[in-house]
């Protein structure tokens, strides 16, 4: 009761205690909103569009494209935003996808609801000579490339376009400044220096839920085959589920 | 909101205000945490630097 008493006597001390810890429960709600509900929210989003537009294309394929499994076809670049593949990785969910989308725009493609990874414009399409190079938040707007971190040498990295499947192979991890832009020449960190393999180098903020650092993964082509031929074997189940 | 937080916090009153100023500044302070790397993402453009 002395408590209650000595509370109603000092009114403006209550008021301001009430309006400390109003805003701190904004600021923690709002980083929970961000850091993760957020997250939940877009996770399902990405991935629902990612499965639609690879159905889409799936039900869209008619022919075969010209092309071998070692010489595959290549697109032209799309427009800004627009999808130009779907990606899967197998070691980052048994269903995990999402759309990838020219440029890496933060606001319109990296934290979408409908796409989540960009492609590096000015770099290789899927299946170019050169260093097909794409971008995707590590933590939070859907934790696109968390997992990235946990890819293991020949885990296979797969890129779905209009034309079929190109299968890379990942190779190994480099860390790196945020502005360390040459990760994603031709030749990844070679200055000039001619394109002469088909590269994919993925990149992401590191560590988890901080930007300090990047953390690039590198993988190579490894062969194509045409959508009429089916998803590849380790991901024909996932994909037929989602149809 | 006020009579439903008030009433929640435990002991005296100056014990409510340490609670009350310790709670916004652990919040704040994980705010703060949360804006530098978003600021870092922010920052850098794709011709400036990588982004993730």
């Amino acid at each position: 009761m002395t408590h209650r008493k000595n509370r109603c006597q000092v009114t403006p001390l209550r008021y301001a205690a009430d309006a400390f810890v109003t805003a701190g429960l904004i600021v923690v709600l709002f980083l929970g909103w961000e850091t993760w509900f957020n997250s939940i929210v877009l996770n399902a989003g990405q991935s629902a569009a990612a499965s639609t537009l690879s159905q889409t294309w799936i039900s869209h394929a008619a022919t075969a494209p010209a092309g071998s499994p070692a010489d595959p076809p290549v697109d032209a670049a799309p427009g800004a935003t627009e999808p130009l593949a779907v990606i899967y990785v197998p070691r980052l969910g048994s269903d995990w996808e999402r759309t990838i989308r020219e440029t890496v725009d933060t606001e319109t493609v990296l934290n979408s609801y409908d796409a989540g990874v960009g492609h590096y414009p000015g770099t290789a399409m899927p299946g170019g000579v050169g260093n097909f190079a794409i971008a995707a938040h590590d933590s939070g707007y859907g934790n696109t490339f968390i997992d990235v971190s946990k890819l293991q040498i020949g885990d296979a990295i797969y890129i779905q376009t209009p034309d079929g499947w190109y299968t890379y192979r990942f190779r190994n991890f480099q860390y790196v400044q945020p502005d360390q832009v040459n990760v994603l020449n031709a030749v990844p960190t070679v200055n000039g220096a001619p394109a002469g393999a088909r590269l994919i180098t993925m990149t992401t903020c590191n560590p988890p839920f901080h930007a300090v650092e990047r953390l690039i993964a590198y993988g190579s082509f490894e062969s194509f085959q045409p959508l009429t031929a089916g998803a590849p074997a380790e991901i024909a189940a996932t994909v037929a589920s989602k149809g | 909101m006020y009579t439903l937080i008030w009433r929640a916090l435990p002991g005296p009153l100056w014990l409510s205000i340490v609670l009350a100023v310790a709670l916004v500044c652990a919040a704040w302070f994980c705010l703060v945490a949360w804006l530098f790397p978003m600021a870092d993402r922010w920052l850098y453009s794709d011709s400036s630097g990588t982004v993730g």
